[in-house]
């Protein structure tokens, strides 16, 4: 009988230990620390959580590869019939019970100061959503885009070619608002251990303090479609100064009316989104656009006088890819004008400025 | 339905019926209306979230909802509800033809209050308020249609109760189908006092 | 007594329902026994599963390299969609629901359910929502905005085809009243038709988990079918209950979803729960212990399964955040109980390492972390972070798959012999088993990891950010280890059916009473019933002179586990 036994702690002692093992990898690999104010409180309450976890976890499973192991059967006698122990039920009704009530009391402290907001914030920034992409508003940046309206606040929209890259000062507290123009979408930067949902009808909003510089990647986190996986964008943290920098740059593009397009009279439709929202001709000229449809779906370009897409200057052939149709519109004055796909007007959507 | 129910209430052989309680047809009748419940609760649910988040209840534009009429509405099925439940006593007294005359009172007063409910959709539907017409006309016409086709059910289910009870197949003892029956019916009409109290009176 | 006398024949049992010069095909068409409708349950329900099965290895050969595309996104969308609903509503809440059928009447000494045609409608019913939910397919395209189906990407035309969500709301529609009958049912059996002695506190567990599971199904589903009804009007007859633009609410509709989703996972796991409560003390040759904490700890699920369902909604910032944080976090409470009380089941037992006490192990092994894993997301903090990333997928898989397909297993093994008359083969089941748990946590342990990473769930494709791609590779090995697994579960199934020797009536030497009858039953199930003392009839009858033991039985908590 001994040497059996002797065997099976040792068997146990071995289960134990890959148990552990198993635990530390997860520990090894965990999560990232977080870069804003706000996510250490949420890093913290995540390790206090795994410690906890890991204590009950090894406890548990423990005790599970314990029993059997220990109480295998080696005998048909019939083992001790006791059918249970109020003493060790409240036990451990009341242990599991006082854990949660400390876990619970650590998350709601937390809660409190990841949920903060100041009243003025130093940077605000208007974030919505749609399909498929995001559009960034600096809130107070004025710039002035068309000549003859008043100056608006600065935005930059993305495309799924394209994704949006945005710059944010580090050590100032930053206010999102989040808002979608179709369906659900989830603001997420995996390195502020934070997401938000942008929801139709609703305005959500959330602060950070982002604390350390880096590029920080985001992503749509709520299943919004087709092309969801292609809702990227980046985070650039950095020095108030080059914040500022960016910010002027940014808005010297956008008063140009149509900020650096590397490839003019050109524009391609790819998972159902253009290139680029942005295109730019000469006023009095001849427009020639190639257009490179590269879905296997139908798509055109039409160009309207608004966005309520009443009055049309131009509608191209809608074709289905892969294939390029080269379109030549006639010359028009001065101005800012609406193209779109007429076969997806809320994804496919830009502004063709005439100079 | 019914045959199965007689098969369970005198089971061939060793048979472990409980006795005392309530019968499994009539328990089950009241764990169906319970769920019935908690989907009229769902629907409820809707309506009071989109009203209070509305700005203005009834939105702007919408027709106005003739109080007087949902109250005669209510006295024709809160009546039928009432020849149900004396349909039901008779029958506990094994009085076969007063069943028979109750349940086709009632039969045709809950087809009354179909009628009643059709007529209100046509002149709603033609001062244009409609399933479409926006959040008012969605739960409007939402909840008390989909009340109204559990009246309609209902009314069947009394029918078919009713043509039953014409050939006597219900005594003083035998005769769940009928409890069964108007349970049902009274949920039906709890449902409809939930309704006229939340649509119409506090529409104001 | 009767379990050891001659095995009286098919005909011999004088069945009503069996009407000589059927054919065997439409005999069991038109059945309204329990047993055949409940093996016809497990049937469909395992055919779903398979099909579901090959459209998540579909998945994770579309993820195992970033960049390629085996699947266009709206078909990889449809992959998740189908894959979701169809292992919850197709298989596992009717495969559970079909071991409930079969063996519910059979724990409490009846004849049938308590009715039986509402029954095998019950269960005609899914066939032909799966066939309804996969003929999308044959318009163009099926349902694609996951099986939570939120809107109002879910009042959106999907991929090419404009009623594929319709027809996933009809499916489920028949799901929901198929469950709701079915609760209606079991409600009314246990309720009514337990055998003479068989007092609510003698009841095997998983007889209790039914209970409560029906109770849940019962008052939660019709909220469900509520909430589909008005997406159905909001799709196809201009109803504004969801869009903002016409003045609806579109986190209206997770309220309402989650409402009856959150109970539904108690729906899809306690009645594995109850599985292995009564498979561990079988192979451990004790009684349960702590049968009424286990009692009251399933209803303790079950009525907080109803005020938490708003931690699936943390982000949408329109939450009590500590209203369910708390809720969800006091959840742990019961199942806390129910793990220790498993424990000390086996403890100073004679564990026997038969393949359905595998399963029960691994149910106990797999199902703790998705406990463990769980909990983090009860804290809204943490919540913000992890929710729809793969920490979510991989919890879900815990509690799912290594919760209620382990005990699914666990019952397939324990109770094939009594739906046959046959045991499955033991090498078999083991391999079987060490296949599947290797497979298994090689797909979903680095889940975890992945969510910390920041790798959304619902993704086509990935930029080969950090690690992603060497863990999404381990996790498409590993899954497909899952699917070679079942071949040795499926060989067992039939080569043991075509084995022509039978078992003897109790092969495990179990004590409840369905095990009192012949394997498989006579059409009206018992010849006889024994008197019924405890949650263990059999165990009384063998042990009724045996006073020692029988003392020791009844005087319950005052030896504990030293």
């Amino acid at each position: 009988m001994r040497p059996a036994q002797h065997q099976a702690g040792r068997r146990t002692r071995w289960a134990a230990g890959l148990v552990l093992v198993g635990t530390m990898l997860l520990a090894g690999c965990g999560s990232y620390p977080g870069v804003t104010e706000q996510s250490r409180n949420a890093h913290d309450l995540y390790n206090l959580m795994f410690v906890i976890a890991t204590v009950i976890f090894v406890l548990v499973e423990g005790l599970i590869v314990w029993a059997v192991l220990r109480y295998r059967r080696r005998d048909d006698a019939l083992p001790p019939q006791f059918h249970g122990n109020n003493l060790l039920e409240v036990g451990w009704t009341l242990g599991p019970l006082l854990i949660v009530g400390v876990l619970f009391w650590f998350s709601w402290q937390a809660q409190h100061r990841v949920e903060a907001e100041t009243p003025n914030p130093d940077v605000t920034v208007n974030v919505t959503g749609f399909q498929w992409q995001w559009s960034f508003t600096f809130q107070g940046e004025k710039v002035r885009v068309e000549e003859n309206k008043p100056p608006q606040d600065l935005t930059l929209k993305g495309t799924i070619a394209r994704p949006p890259q945005i710059y944010l000062p580090v050590g100032r507290s930053i206010h999102f608002n989040l808002q979608s123009r179709d369906v659900i979408h989830s603001f997420y930067i995996a390195q502020f251990l934070f997401k938000r949902d942008a929801i139709p009808g609703q305005t959500n909003h959330f602060e950070v303090t982002i604390e350390k510089p880096g590029t920080y990647a985001g992503q749509c986190a709520e299943f919004c479609g087709l092309a969801h996986n292609g809702m990227h964008f980046t985070i650039k943290a950095v020095q108030e100064a080059e914040y500022r920098r960016w910010l002027e740059d940014r808005k010297r593009a956008a008063a140009s009316g149509c900020p650096d397009d590397p490839t003019p009279g050109q524009i391609a439709a790819k998972q159902v989104a253009f290139d680029k929202d942005c295109l730019a001709t000469q006023a009095g000229k001849p427009f020639n656009l190639k257009f490179d449809n590269e879905d296997a779906q139908p798509h055109n370009v039409a160009v309207y006088t608004t966005e309520a897409a009443t009055d049309a200057l131009f509608q191209g052939e809608t074709f289905t890819g892969p294939r390029t149709v080269t379109y030549n519109l006639k010359p028009m004055p001065k101005g800012s004008y609406f193209f779109r796909c007429d076969v997806h007007p809320s994804a496919m959507t830009g502004k063709l400025v005439v100079r | 339905m019914a045959a199965t129910d007689a098969a369970v209430q005198h089971p061939p052989g060793a048979g472990h019926q409980r006795t005392g309680g309530i019968s499994s047809s009539l328990l089950g009748m009241v764990l169906f209306i319970a769920s019935e419940v908690m989907f009229f609760g769902g629907l409820f649910g809707a309506y009071f979230t989109l009203r209070t988040a509305a700005p203005e209840w009834p939105p702007p534009g919408t027709p106005p909802l003739e109080d007087w009429y949902a109250l005669i509405l209510t006295a024709v099925l809160v009546s039928s509800s009432v020849t149900m439940q004396i349909g039901v006593f008779a029958i506990r007294r094994g009085d076969q033809r007063a069943l028979v005359r109750w349940l086709l009172i009632s039969l045709v007063l809950g087809l009354l209050f179909l009628a009643g409910q059709a007529n209100e959709y046509r002149m709603l539907i033609s001062e244009g308020l409609t399933l479409s017409s926006g959040v008012f006309g969605s739960t409007f016409f939402t909840l008390t249609g989909f009340h109204g086709a559990h009246v309609a059910g209902g009314a069947a289910f009394i029918l078919v109760v009713l043509l039953r009870a014409r050939s006597g197949q219900f005594t003083s003892r035998y005769h769940d189908t009928v409890e069964m029956c108007s349970y049902y019916w009274h949920f039906v009409d709890v449902v409809w006092l939930g309704l006229v109290s939340t649509i119409y009176l506090l529409s104001a | 007594m009767a379990i050891t006398e001659a095995r009286p024949s098919a005909a011999a049992s004088g069945s009503h329902q069996l009407r000589p010069g059927r054919h065997p095909i439409m005999e069991w068409l038109t059945t309204t026994d329990h047993k055949k409708i409940g093996i016809m349950y497990l049937v469909n329900s395992y055919f779903w599963f398979l099909v579901a099965g090959l459209l998540a290895m579909f998945m994770r050969t579309e993820l195992a390299e970033p960049g390629v595309q085996y699947f266009a996104d709206e078909r990889f969308n449809e992959l998740f969609t189908m894959h979701g609903t169809t292992m919850i509503f197709l298989f596992i809440i009717p495969m559970l629901a079909g071991f409930g059928n079969y063996i519910v009447p059979l724990q409490i000494g009846a004849l049938d359910m308590a009715f039986p045609r509402v029954n095998a409608l019950s269960f005609w019913m899914l066939p032909l929502a799966g066939i309804v939910l996969f003929s999308g397919y044959l318009t163009g395209g099926a349902a694609c905005a996951g099986w939570t189906e939120y809107p109002t990407v879910s009042l959106q035309a999907c991929g090419g085809s404009t009623i594929a969500t319709d027809l996933w709301i009809a499916a489920l529609l028949l799901v929901g009243t198929s469950s709701i009958l079915g609760g209606v049912n079991f409600i009314t059996t246990i309720f009514n038709m337990r055998a003479p002695g068989m007092s609510m506190f003698r009841m095997p567990l998983f007889t209790w988990t039914m209970l409560v599971t029906s109770l849940l199904v019962l008052l939660a589903t019709p909220v469900f079918t509520s909430a589909l009804v008005l997406l159905l009007i909001d799709r196809n007859l201009g109803g504004s209950f969801f869009d903002p633009a016409e003045g609806g609410i579109t986190v209206m509709w997770q309220n309402i979803f989650w409402f009856y989703s959150h109970p539904a996972v108690y729906v899809m796991v306690l009645p594995a729960m109850g599985i292995i409560s009564d498979v561990l003390p079988v192979f451990s040759r004790k009684p349960l212990f702590g049968y009424k904490a286990f009692v009251f700890a399933t209803a303790g699920i079950g009525a907080l399964g109803f005020s938490v369902w708003a931690h699936h909604m943390f982000a949408t910032g329109a939450v009590l955040l500590p209203f369910f944080s708390a809720m969800t976090f006091l959840i742990a409470v019961p199942t806390g109980v129910k793990f220790f009380n498993w424990i000390a089941t086996m403890w100073r037992g004679k564990v026997q390492f038969t393949a359905a006490m595998l399963f029960a192990v691994g149910f106990l092994t797999m199902f703790l972390v998705g406990g463990i894993d769980g909990m983090f997301l009860a804290s809204p903090v943490v919540d913000f972070g992890l929710t729809d990333t793969y920490w979510v997928v991989s919890h879900i898989h815990y509690v799912l798959f290594g919760g209620s397909v382990f005990g699914v297993y666990a019952g397939m093994y324990y109770w094939f012999p009594k739906f046959t008359g046959k045991r499955l083969n033991e090498g078999l089941g083991k391999v079987h088993f060490w296949l599947q748990m290797i497979g298994f946590n090689l797909t979903f342990f680095p889940m975890h990891v992945l969510g910390l990473l920041g790798m959304p769930r619902r993704i086509a494709d990935y930029i080969p950010y950090d690690n992603w791609t060497g863990l999404n590779q381990v996790e498409t090995i590993g899954s497909l280890l899952i699917a070679v697994s079942t071949a040795p579960f499926l060989a067992n199934v039939w080569l043991t059916l075509r084995r022509k020797d039978r078992d003897p009536e109790n092969p495990w030497d179990a004590n409840s009473l369905e095990w009192y009858t012949t394997s498989p039953p006579p059409a009206h199930n018992f010849d006889s019933l024994p008197e019924i003392r405890s949650e263990r009839p059999l165990f009384d009858a063998k042990h009724a002179n045996d006073l020692a033991v029988h003392a020791d039985a009844t005087t319950t908590t005052e030896t504990g586990a030293r």
